[in-house]
């Protein structure tokens, strides 16, 4: 084995298992959710813009709460959604939670409406939970016009009608905000259909969506957005509801930090090679 | 032991067995987690496909609206595709789908990604120098972008530099955008990872 015998650490580096990087990032993650840091976090101000499109919006009015993640998107969505919730919660806002991809039911039984439940909200009078409704965009651009004429029944079997806070909810002109918990693309239809009807709309959307988002941004179709796992830790410091995005925060930047030494100790392991060989 | 607590450790189990694959090697246990995953989120989405039909169109139509009978008949239509003999009445109901789709889609599309976007592109802020050259970036880039994929005529003279550097700007973008997806990447992993300590009872 004289090839082996010559090589250097280098070389080492250069031929590594991948496996033992994925121990190390394991490893980080298991470090900062077990040992939690706390590490620095400054506001960015697109959140802060986030949380003044809210804030501006005057108590008790009525908003969508849109549920268009998933199971898979749910550990980047799901701090910012949590956090969301608890703001609207202790402003007031009538809302109405539903979703067009098939986890919004299950997602928003499981975490959203026990926020609202255990606020001491009541059902019907301050929230709605209408689950999820098939058909896409068709159905978002039907609500606009129609929220009764689409959805009979909420998530429980009642029926929307006698519900004492859908009276005066019937369409699009009843609503003050969107918001939009997105994995999927679904804030692209709101933008589509709703914007052009007058409601502003925000988001909070997963870091593969955020580059697609930011023309709709920069254009004032959609007024506020949190940028992935950072955009929610920051939220949830503003408007001081700490969750699993501040944690989070903590495992991104070191596991980052430690991405970036291993793609600086491969490049230059790499440039030696290729010196090396002339 | 409840049944909560038993779902949250065959959670964890199944996270561990896809895992697995990562850090140790592709074993038998990978593989189940696969199969068992792609059954439950089939089972769960045809249950939900179930319910919709009951509630949307099932219970409407036995309640006496009459009219619901169409998209009923039109969507046992789609099924007759299985049938080569019967397969060219499938096309109908799907032309419908796609007709409105389509309808829907242009009429939105056509105001969010053009006309607000060349209007947005288009104007310069001049709010401060750094908007105004926050400005001027993003029009060069789009200029620059549009040139760089004309593949109708060669790219050589005046356009060649424009559709370098629209290229430039093209990989930037990509650059970002896999940048952001490694974070996406991280937050999964992140919330596999809460989830199995929690299952354990090793974090809140």
């Amino acid at each position: 084995m004289p090839d082996e015998e010559k090589r250097d650490i280098w070389s080492t580096l250069e031929h590594i298992d991948r496996r033992i990087l994925y121990w190390i990032l394991a490893a980080i993650v298991v470090f900062t959710l077990l040992v939690p840091i706390g590490l620095p976090l400054k506001v960015s101000p697109r959140t802060n813009d986030f949380y003044h499109v809210l804030e501006k919006i005057p108590d008790g009015k009525a908003m969508v709460f849109s549920i268009d993640a998933t199971v898979e998107t749910w550990p980047e969505n799901g701090p910012g959604a949590v956090a969301i919730a608890k703001y609207i919660v202790s402003r007031h806002f009538k809302t109405i939670i539903w979703g067009f991809f098939p986890d919004a039911a299950l997602l928003g039984e499981k975490y959203i409406v026990p926020i609202f439940k255990e606020a001491g909200l009541k059902y019907g009078e301050d929230y709605v939970f209408a689950g999820f409704f098939p058909g896409g965009e068709t159905t978002v651009a039907r609500l606009t016009t129609d929220i009764q004429g689409v959805i009979k029944k909420d998530f429980y079997g009642n029926l929307i009608e006698n519900l004492p806070m859908m009276k005066n909810i019937k369409s699009a002109k009843d609503i003050a905000l969107v918001i939009d918990i997105d994995g999927t693309n679904g804030t692209e239809f709101y933008i589509r259909h709703w914007k052009p009807a007058g409601v502003p709309v925000i988001s909070t959307v997963v870091g593969v969506i955020i580059s697609g988002y930011l023309p709709f941004l920069g254009s004032g179709q959609l007024s506020g957005m949190l940028m992935g796992i950072k955009g929610n830790a920051e939220f949830e410091k503003l408007t001081n509801h700490v969750g699993k995005g501040m944690s989070a925060m903590d495992m991104l930047s070191l596991a980052q930090t430690a991405l970036i030494i291993l793609i600086m100790i491969g490049n230059i392991a790499l440039i030696r090679h290729w010196l090396r060989r002339g | 032991m409840n049944f909560e607590s038993i779902g949250l450790l065959l959670g964890a189990l199944f996270i561990m067995m896809v895992f697995s694959g990562y850090l140790y090697k592709e074993t038998v246990w990978i593989h189940i987690a696969e199969h068992v995953f792609i059954g439950t989120s089939v089972g769960y989405m045809l249950v939900l496909a179930i319910k919709n039909i009951v509630d949307n169109a099932w219970t409407p139509l036995v309640g006496g609206k009459y009219s619901y009978i169409l998209p009923v008949v039109l969507g046992l239509m789609l099924f007759l595709r299985y049938s080569r003999k019967t397969n060219f009445f499938s096309r109908w109901p799907l032309a419908l789908m796609i007709g409105v789709g389509t309808g829907l889609a242009i009429k939105g599309v056509v105001i969010a990604w053009l006309v607000s976007q060349i209007q947005s592109t288009a104007k310069i802020a001049t709010t401060s120098p750094a908007a105004i050259l926050n400005s001027v970036i993003i029009l060069v880039g789009v200029v620059g972008g549009l040139v760089a994929l004309i593949e109708t005529r060669e790219q050589i003279g005046a356009i060649r530099p424009v559709a370098s550097l629209g290229r430039t700007y093209l990989m930037a973008f990509f650059g970002v955008a896999f940048g952001l997806t490694v974070m996406t990447r991280f937050s999964v992993l992140f919330g596999g990872i809460q989830y199995i300590l929690q299952a354990f009872g090793l974090v809140k």
